[in-house]
C-alpha cells in the first residue's frame, strides 16, 4: 500500500453484477489489510454475505435490474468494505448496523480512506499462531478448562486460511490448563485427549492450592 | 370516553446525537440508534366497533436531516381514515389524496425543507410511513387513527394488532427493486421490494399499549403478553411489562351478557352493521367428507411452531368419522403425499397417519402454491363434501397468486385455513378463508390448539345457513353469505332501514328469513368501514378478472377519496407550513425485530451449524438461517458438515412419497440440531388444566370406529369420563368423540356396562345429574380409560 489508500477510485462509476461486487470487495480488502479469516471476521464476503446485509440494511438496494441480474455500484462496494473493517475492529454487527444506517457515500469514502493510511498492518502471522476456531470441531469437554482448538498450518502461505484442504491440517486440541499454562495435544497420537487435559487441570489446581 | 395520547414529548424536545465520532471510531457500547423511537397504541372497543389510534414517535440521532421510512403492519381489515404529522405544538391533519399525487406532495414538501408525512398502504396488511425534513436531534409524532370491525367466535371476540412484518418468503426470479424494503420484486410477486422491511439484529422498540372495551365482561385472556386489567363498566387492558414489536397483541375476551337474537343491527344513520348468528347446531344427517389436511413443513415453522401445527394435524384427523375419507399433505419448497389419493378413515389408515405426522419435520421454503393445487386436484363424487384444512404460519409474499389460485382450482371444495404463528399472516389466511369459501381460525402456538381445533371441527361440514342477502340494502360484499357454526356474520351496509331483514336458505335447505326488529344507533364511521370492505372486495375482483382492472381500479379510488381511506390506489399526506430543514438529509429505513418464536429456532441452528456466527455478537440470526428459510427464493445451500435430507427422519417404514416433480431440496434440519429449549421463557405459561388432558388424551387415542381399543368396558369409560367432565352429544367442545362412542356402544346394548354409559349420557343430555361415583363403579377397572375416570371423578368433584 504505497499511496497507504486503497484504489477506490476506479470503481467511482462502476457498474457491477452481484459476482464483481464480490470480486471487487475481497481483492480490496487485502488492499486494507482486512483479512476475512481474521478471527473478529465471520466470513469473506460472498453472494449469499451481501443479500444478507442486504436484509439488514447495511447494503442498499441494487441501482437496477439487467433482466434478472442485479446492478450494484460504488456505494455498495463501499458498505460491504466499511462492515469488513468495522468488524476487523472488533465492533459487533448489531452496532455496524446502526453506525452504517443512512451514511453518506462521501462519508464512508472519507472513513475507509483515513482508516487505511493510520492502519498499522497487522504483524506477519507464524505458522505457530493460534487460530481460534469452531467449538464444533471437538467435542466438548466437561470441566473448567477453557479450551481452544488450535490448527498447526504446514505451509506459510495457507496459514490463515481455514478453508483450506484437509490434507494440509492436523487438528491439535489445546486447552488451557492453568492461568498462563496451555497444554497441547495431538489427538492422532493421544487416543482421549479430553480427559489429558482434565487430568493436567486437576493435578495444576492441587498443585496451586498446595503452594 | 376515549382519551386522547397526552404528548409526553416537549415541544422541539432535543435528543441526543449518535456521536460515532466518525465511522470508523465507533465507540464499543454506544447506543444503538434507529428513527423510531415509541409505538403508542390505544384502541378502543365496543360492541363489534374498534377505534385505534396508532402513534409512532420518530427521532432524529443524526446530525443531517433526516427521512425515516417504517413499514409496518396493520389489522387487514382496518381502515386508516386519519394521518397527523405532529412536531411540538404544531399538528397538521393529513388529507387523503390520489397515490401518485400524494407522493408527488410529499417530494415537493421534502425538496422545499418543510416537514412532511405520508402513508401509504401497500398491502391490506401492510402500510409504510414516511416522514422527511426531521431536523438533526428533534423528533416527530406520526399519528394514525384506524377503525375495523372485530368478528365474533364460538361466544368470544378476538382483537389482534400486529406489531412486527415477519420475514416472509418470497418466490419468484427477480426482476427490479423499486420499493423500500430489502426483497426485490419478482416475476411472481411484483410489489415485493415494497413489503419486507430490514431485521434489525438487537434491540427492539417500545410498545406502549392500552386496549378498552366496553364491558362488562366475563373472560379475557391474553395469548402472548402477560397483561394487567382493570375490570369494570369499561374494562382496560395493558401490557404488564415492557412490551416491544415482536409479536402480534392478541386478546380474547367474552362479554358477560351474549346476546341470543339471531340478528342485531347497529346504524350511524346512514350505513348498517348487522350480526347474523348461526342457528343453535342441530344434528343432521351428515354429508360424508372427503378431507384434505395440509400442513406446512417449511424452516419458519421451526420450534414450537410446527409442534402445535402437528398437534392440530392431529386432532383434526382424530375427528373424522367412519365413512370419511382423508389424505394428507406436507410442504415446503417441495410437497410431500401420505398417499396418492384419498384413503378411507379406518383404523390402519388412521394408526398410519399418526406415525407419518410423527416424523414430520421443518426445512426449505413456504411454497404454498403446489400444494394448494395438490389438495384440490383429484374429484370428489355428488353427495360428498370436499373440504380442505390448511395449516400454517401463512409467512410467503405471494398472496394475489393463492388467492386467485383458490378461486380458480378449488371446485365446490371449502377451504378452511389454521394459521400458527406469534407474528400470523392474518391478511392471507382470512383471505384464502374467505375466497375458499370457508373460515380461518388464527391461533398463537402458546394457545390450546386442541380447542381451537375442536372449535373448527363443528364447522367443517357444510355452512348451517346459506345464500344470505339483506333486503333492500347494498352489501358491502355483493355475493351471498354463508354462515357456519359458531361464527356470526359480520355485515357492512348501505343504507339504514328500521327493520333489518336477511333472506336464506338454512342447513335443511328451507328457506329462511332472518330479521332485526330495531337497530341500534352508535356514533361510529360505519361508511368508512363499509368502503373498506367494498375495496377488499374489489380487490378479490382484480385477481379474478385482471381484464376488469381498470374499472375495478377507478371504483376502489373513487370509494377511497369519498370516505377517506387509504388504499393501495390512494395515500394520507400532511404538510407542514413552514420549512424546517434545508441542507443535508438522510435517508433510514426502520429495521425491524425478528419475531420472538424465530430467534429461539434460528439460534439453536446457529449453536449448531454457524460457528461463524458466534463472532457476530448479539447476532441473532445469520445469512444462512435466511437462505434455510428460502426468503432468497432457492433451495439453501449447506453449509460444510451439516446434515442434508429430507423432511423426515431416515429409518422409518413409512412408503413416502415424495412429489416427483419436485426437485429434491438440501436445507438444515431443525431436528438433528435439537429442539429449541425455553420458549417463551420471559413469560408465564398457562397453567395446564389437568381436566383438559384428561380429555385431550382421550380425543386423540379413541379408534375411527369411535371405540376404544374395541373394548366395551374401556369405551363406557371414556365416554361416561367425558360426561361428568360436561360433555354430551349436544353440547361441549369434544361433542365428535361423545358421538362416536355414544354410536359404537349403541351397537354393543347387549353388554351391560354399554347400556350404563348410555343411561348416564342420556340423563344427562335430559338436563339430569352427572354420573356419581357409586353409579359407575363397575367402569373403574384398570383400563387407561378407567383409571381417566377416576381422576375426572376425584378432580370434578
Amino acid at each position: 500500500m504505497a499511496d497507504g489508500s486503497p484504489p477506490l477510485n476506479r470503481y467511482r462509476d462502476a457498474e457491477l453484477t452481484l459476482e464483481a461486487l464480490v470480486d471487487a470487495a475481497n481483492r480490496l480488502l487485502r488492499r486494507l489489510d482486512v483479512r476475512p479469516d481474521d478471527g473478529r471476521i465471520a466470513s469473506a464476503p460472498d453472494a449469499r454475505l451481501v443479500r444478507y446485509y442486504q436484509t439488514l440494511g447495511v447494503v442498499d438496494r441494487p441501482l437496477r435490474y439487467d433482466g434478472r441480474r442485479a446492478i450494484y455500484g460504488y456505494r455498495h462496494l463501499l458498505q460491504l468494505l466499511s462492515v469488513k473493517r468495522l468488524q476487523q475492529e472488533g465492533h459487533p454487527l448489531h452496532l455496524i448496523q446502526a453506525a452504517l444506517a443512512g451514511r453518506a457515500t462521501a462519508a464512508l469514502e472519507e472513513a475507509l480512506v483515513a482508516s487505511s493510511s493510520r492502519h498499522e498492518p497487522p504483524p506477519l502471522r507464524s505458522p505457530e499462531t493460534w487460530q481460534c476456531a469452531s467449538p464444533a470441531a471437538a467435542p466438548p469437554i466437561a470441566g473448567p478448562p477453557a479450551r481452544e482448538t488450535a490448527f498447526s498450518a504446514t505451509g506459510q502461505g495457507a496459514g490463515n486460511q481455514l478453508g483450506g484442504s484437509e490434507a494440509e491440517f492436523s487438528p491439535l486440541v489445546a486447552a488451557r490448563v492453568a492461568p498462563g499454562v496451555t497444554l497441547t495435544v495431538d489427538p492422532t497420537v493421544v487416543p482421549d485427549p479430553n480427559a489429558l487435559i482434565v487430568l493436567v487441570t486437576t493435578v495444576l489446581t492441587r498443585v496451586q492450592k498446595e503452594h | 370516553m376515549f382519551e386522547p395520547i397526552a404528548p409526553t414529548l416537549a415541544p422541539e424536545e432535543t435528543v441526543g446525537h449518535r456521536d460515532l465520532g466518525g465511522l470508523l471510531g465507533l465507540a464499543a457500547g454506544c447506543e444503538v440508534a434507529f428513527p423510531l423511537r415509541e409505538m403508542r397504541v390505544r384502541a378502543s372497543v365496543a360492541g363489534n366497533c374498534c377505534r385505534t389510534i396508532v402513534e409512532q414517535v420518530f427521532d432524529n440521532p443524526y446530525k443531517e436531516g433526516l427521512e425515516a421510512v417504517h413499514i409496518f403492519p396493520l389489522p387487514p381489515d382496518g381502515a386508516v381514515t386519519e394521518l397527523e404529522l405532529i412536531s411540538g405544538d404544531v399538528v397538521v391533519r393529513g388529507d387523503c389524496r390520489e397515490r401518485e399525487a400524494a407522493e408527488r406532495a410529499f417530494d415537493q414538501a421534502r425538496s422545499r425543507g418543510q416537514r412532511a408525512a405520508l402513508l401509504t398502504a401497500e398491502r391490506a396488511d401492510v402500510h409504510t410511513v414516511r416522514v422527511t425534513n426531521i431536523p438533526p436531534g428533534t423528533g416527530v409524532r406520526v399519528r394514525l387513527v384506524v377503525i375495523e370491525r372485530l368478528e365474533e367466535a364460538d361466544g368470544a371476540f378476538v382483537w389482534r394488532f400486529p406489531t412486527v412484518l415477519a420475514p416472509r418468503y418470497l418466490p419468484g426470479s427477480p426482476t427490479d427493486h423499486t420499493g423500500s424494503g430489502v426483497i426485490p420484486d419478482t416475476d411472481r410477486v411484483p410489489d415485493a421490494s415494497r413489503l419486507q422491511p430490514p431485521l434489525r439484529l438487537t434491540g427492539g422498540v417500545t410498545l406502549d399499549l392500552e386496549l378498552q372495551i366496553a364491558g362488562p365482561l366475563a373472560s379475557l385472556e391474553s395469548s402472548l403478553h402477560a397483561v394487567r386489567a382493570s375490570l369494570g363498566d369499561q374494562v382496560r387492558v395493558a401490557p404488564s411489562g415492557r412490551a416491544t414489536l415482536d409479536r402480534d397483541f392478541v386478546l380474547r375476551f367474552t362479554p358477560a351478557a351474549p346476546s341470543g337474537v339471531p340478528v342485531r343491527g347497529y346504524t350511524d344513520g346512514l350505513f348498517t352493521l348487522a350480526l347474523v348468528n348461526p342457528p343453535e347446531l342441530v344434528e343432521t344427517s351428515r354429508v360424508p367428507r372427503d378431507v384434505v389436511l395440509v400442513i406446512d413443513v417449511s424452516g419458519s415453522m421451526g420450534g414450537e411452531k410446527l409442534d402445535a401445527a402437528k398437534k392440530a394435524l392431529s386432532a383434526a384427523l382424530h375427528g373424522l368419522e367412519r365413512g370419511d375419507r382423508f389424505r394428507l399433505i406436507a410442504f415446503e419448497s417441495s410437497v410431500h403425499k401420505h398417499s396418492r389419493d384419498l384413503v378411507a378413515f379406518d383404523e390402519t389408515s388412521l394408526h398410519k397417519a399418526d406415525r407419518w405426522i410423527a416424523h414430520l419435520h421443518p426445512m426449505g421454503g413456504t411454497e404454498m402454491l403446489p400444494a394448494l393445487r395438490e389438495a384440490f386436484s383429484g374429484t370428489t363424487p355428488p353427495g360428498r363434501l370436499r373440504t380442505v384444512v390448511f395449516i400454517t404460519d401463512g409467512q410467503a409474499w405471494n398472496e394475489p397468486e393463492l388467492v386467485a389460485a383458490v378461486e380458480r382450482d378449488r371446485a365446490g371444495a371449502l377451504l378452511f385455513t389454521v394459521g400458527i404463528d406469534t407474528a400470523v399472516n392474518e391478511s392471507l389466511l382470512k383471505r384464502l378463508a374467505r375466497v375458499g369459501g370457508g373460515t380461518c381460525e388464527l391461533v398463537t402456538p402458546r394457545d390450546d390448539i386442541e380447542e381451537a381445533i375442536v372449535r373448527l371441527e363443528a364447522r367443517l361440514g357444510a355452512p348451517v345457513l346459506t345464500g344470505l342477502v339483506p333486503r333492500h340494502l347494498e352489501a358491502a360484499r355483493p355475493e351471498p353469505t354463508h354462515v357456519f357454526a359458531g361464527r356470526p356474520s359480520v355485515l357492512l351496509l348501505r343504507g339504514t332501514a328500521d327493520r333489518v331483514v336477511f333472506e336464506g336458505t338454512d342447513s335443511a335447505g328451507q328457506p329462511t328469513e332472518l330479521v332485526a326488529e330495531s337497530c341500534q344507533r352508535i356514533t361510529f364511521p360505519l361508511g368508512a368501514l363499509w368502503a373498506r370492505e367494498r375495496v377488499a372486495w374489489l380487490e378479490d375482483r382484480i385477481l379474478l378478472e385482471p381484464e376488469r382492472e381498470k374499472k375495478l381500479r377507478s371504483e376502489i379510488l373513487a370509494l377511497a377519496l369519498e370516505h377517506h381511506i387509504a388504499s393501495r390506489f390512494t395515500a394520507l399526506v400532511a404538510v407542514e407550513e413552514r420549512v424546517s430543514h434545508t441542507g443535508e438529509r438522510v435517508s433510514v429505513v426502520q429495521p425491524v425485530e425478528l419475531p420472538d418464536s424465530w430467534s429461539e429456532a434460528f439460534r439453536v441452528a446457529d449453536l449448531a451449524a454457524m460457528p461463524a456466527a458466534a463472532q457476530i455478537r448479539g447476532a441473532a440470526l445469520s445469512a444462512s438461517h435466511l437462505s434455510m428459510l428460502g426468503l432468497f427464493g432457492g433451495p439453501a445451500r449447506l453449509a460444510p458438515g451439516t446434515r442434508q435430507g429430507a423432511p423426515f427422519s431416515a429409518g422409518t417404514d413409512e412408503a413416502l412419497e415424495p412429489d416427483e416433480t419436485a426437485a429434491a431440496t438440501s436445507a438444515f434440519d431443525f431436528a438433528a440440531v435439537g429442539r429449541p429449549g425455553a420458549l417463551f421463557a420471559d413469560t408465564e405459561r398457562k397453567a395446564v388444566d389437568p381436566l383438559r388432558v384428561i380429555e385431550s388424551s382421550l380425543a386423540t387415542t379413541q379408534g375411527a370406529d369411535g371405540s376404544f381399543e374395541g373394548s366395551v368396558e374401556r369405551t363406557a369409560a371414556a365416554l361416561v369420563t367425558l360426561v361428568r367432565l360436561g360433555h354430551t352429544r349436544r353440547k361441549g367442545t369434544r361433542r365428535r368423540v361423545v358421538q362416536k362412542a355414544a354410536r359404537w356402544l349403541e351397537q354393543h346394548g347387549d353388554d351391560a356396562l354399554a347400556r350404563l354409559a348410555l343411561e348416564m349420557l342420556g340423563r344427562a343430555e335430559a338436563g339430569g345429574g352427572l354420573p356419581q361415583r357409586s353409579e359407575v363403579e363397575p367402569l373403574l377397572g384398570v383400563t387407561p380409560e378407567g383409571a381417566a375416570l377416576n381422576r375426572a371423578l376425584q378432580a370434578s368433584g
